[in-house]
């Protein structure tokens, strides 16, 4: 979804009703890879992805188009209703170090396959939180760096910087496992 | 196992991409086809349902409820203001808009004869002028001042020889002057005739010669002014129970003028003369007329002058007594003759002290009371120089102006009490948003 469509959707209630269904149509399943990520909880990670579209759903009015995409938003509140829900448990945020796990998806792919995915899982685990959470943002949601960039609050080119960071210690950890 | 290239690398991680179940799936995209009903939420507060319903307004029309309820707290604030200030025993504001004179009215401390042949030489009929304006009828009253009634004199005198009640009046000087051949052949029937006098003023109903003295025996004078405020239409009718205050006090109506009417300036004023011991009754029923705008109260001690009057008083009459012996007792005629001029210029002198007595106990006994009836078309009778009395234009921006500057007052006071908690208020929003903040990013640290 466009800048333009968000401005024009503040501007026209009908037209704001459009737009976050477009948006929730196309993060839907993006928001909750990168809420279970972060959570390692599937029902936890169900109920905080609901209730990030329902906040996202009142605030769809006070949406600032000049502040950023709506993805970059709506990732944004998903990101702090999981930290909240994080701080209530009184856990450690992980990334999922083992995010099949959390949809049962089975790991049948062959003996090679399989022992590649743990090889990454493993490599996962051993990277620091925030690391990780690049890492869920970047492949797992599909997010790109200005996005990434504003849901973390910081600059693009810090973000892709600490991205290539991440990038290149999970590379190191697979190799070191390899 | 192969090496991971950038490719596989990424390929393998979409494929570790969790995936909502189906089942959620679909309750989630029912709950977005329904506007996400309030539910998943549950860290949300009992004020959400009015979050959302500000949330919801464009920015331009959430001035609207703003403004409103600035307004309506502006207003409430003023009008607190603005009847704290009327009923706080009148207004200057509010006169000042009525174009009311507020002055008190003077009290006489001296005394003299001049003073006393004035007020005896005022009893007048009532002889009421009408006139007839746009608008209104307009009535003056001269000086209905009825008969000043004659007052004891403290002094007992029941010693001089030939009283003969009834024989009031013979009091004048000029009297005693023309009366000279009267005097030489019966001086002592002519001093009876003079204590003859004072003494049936003794015998008359105490109500109508009142010896007012406090508790403490001291002679008071007392004078009131009362401004009542009332509608134009009803200015006649609270004439007419002024008259009926004053009749039943037992007092008189001094002048008076009346501009009744529905246009125009219309008022009353009254300056009344009523018995200091009734004048409480009587300033309570005006009072009850109605609103009162404006009272003052105040009262005099005419003591010193009164006890000097009655002495002066006491000496002349012994001094009389003494000379009517000589003149008894004189052998020649030229002896006589002398003890006569001594004799008149002793009355003459007798006659002005005891009326500077009298007037001195009627200023104790009778209070002056100045009622003015004031209404919102003008000033009552005495409008003042720069106004007509009508409600005009200015008069109303006089007014937009006090209740304006009444409002601004209650804003800026209200923006001084408000401001200090507002800016606490947003210190403490800002530092709670700061502190959640850190402690969302050290979950992850």
């Amino acid at each position: 979804m466009s800048q333009t469509a968000v401005a024009e959707a503040r501007e026209a209630p009908g037209a704001a009703e459009l737009a976050f269904e477009r948006l929730y149509r196309s993060s839907r399943d993006d928001l909750y890879a990168y809420v279970a990520s972060l959570l390692r909880d599937g029902p936890a990670a169900e109920e905080v992805t609901a209730t990030a579209f329902e906040r996202a759903y009142r605030k769809r009015r006070h949406f600032d188009p000049e502040r950023g995409e709506p993805r970059a938003w709506l990732f944004g509140i998903a990101r702090n209703a999981a930290l909240d829900e994080l701080r209530r448990r009184g856990r450690q945020a992980e990334l999922a170090a083992e995010p099949a796990d959390l949809d049962g998806a089975s790991v049948e792919a062959g003996a090679e396959g399989s022992e590649r995915r743990l090889a990454l899982k493993a490599a996962l685990a051993r990277l620091e939180p925030r690391e990780r959470e690049l890492i869920a943002l970047k492949y797992l949601a599909g997010l790109g760096n200005a996005e990434i960039a504003s849901v973390l609050g910081i600059s693009e080119s810090n973000a892709g910087t600490r991205l290539h960071r991440a990038v290149t210690k999970l590379r190191e950890a697979l190799d070191g496992s390899i | 196992m192969d090496r991971f290239d950038d490719d596989n690398l990424f390929a393998e991680l979409r494929e570790l991409r969790p995936t909502p179940r189906p089942e959620f799936a679909a309750e989630l995209d029912q709950r977005a086809a329904a506007g996400f009903p309030r539910g998943a939420d549950t860290t949300a507060s009992v004020f959400a349902p009015i979050v959302d319903w500000w949330h919801g307004m464009r920015p331009a029309r959430r001035l609207v409820p703003v403004l409103a309820v600035a307004l309506a707290l502006v207003v409430v604030a003023t009008g607190a203001v603005a009847i704290s200030q009327s009923g706080g025993g009148g207004s200057a504001a509010e006169d000042a808009s009525l174009g009311m004179v507020t002055s008190a009215p003077s009290l006489e401390s001296g005394g003299g004869a001049s003073e006393a042949a004035e007020s005896e030489s005022s009893a007048e009929a009532v002889t009421p002028s009408q006139k007839s304006g746009a608008g209104g009828t307009e009535h003056h009253h001269g000086n209905s001042v009825g008969a000043i009634p004659e007052y004891e004199i403290e002094k007992s005198e029941t010693a001089m020889p030939g009283a003969h009640s009834g024989a009031a009046g013979a009091v004048a000087g000029g009297e005693e002057e023309s009366g000279g051949g009267a005097e030489e052949a019966a001086p002592e029937e002519e001093v009876g005739a003079e204590y003859g006098a004072e003494s049936s003023v003794e015998a008359a109903p105490s109500e109508t010669t009142p010896k007012v003295k406090s508790s403490g025996g001291r002679d008071i004078e007392r004078s009131s002014y009362i401004v009542l405020g009332t509608k134009p239409g009803e200015v006649a009718g609270a004439a007419a129970k002024v008259y009926e205050a004053v009749h039943a006090a037992n007092g008189f109506v001094l002048s008076s003028s009346v501009q009744s009417g529905t246009t125009g300036a219309t008022g009353a004023s009254f300056e009344l003369s009523i018995p200091t011991r009734k004048v409480d009754d009587a300033l309570a029923a005006i009072s009850s007329i109605a609103e009162v705008r404006e009272r003052h109260d105040a009262t005099n001690d005419i003591t010193a002058p009164t006890v000097s009057a009655a002495e002066e008083l006491a000496d002349s009459n012994a001094a009389i007594e003494g000379l009517l012996k000589q003149l008894a007792d004189v052998e020649t005629e030229a002896e006589q003759e002398s003890v006569e001029a001594r004799l008149r210029e002793e009355r003459r002198r007798h006659a002005a002290i005891r009326a500077s007595l009298d007037h001195l106990h009627q200023r104790a006994s009778m209070s002056e009371v100045t009622v003015r009836i004031v209404t919102k078309n003008g000033a009552g009778v005495t409008p003042p120089a720069k106004d007509n009395g009508d409600w005009g234009v200015g008069d109303a921006l006089h007014s937009a102006g006090h209740i304006l500057t009444i409002a601004a007052g209650v804003v800026v006071i209200g923006l001084a009490i408000l401001a200090p908690f507002a800016l606490i208020a947003l210190l403490i929003w800002v530092g709670n948003r700061f502190r959640v903040r850190r402690l969302r990013e050290r979950t992850l640290g």
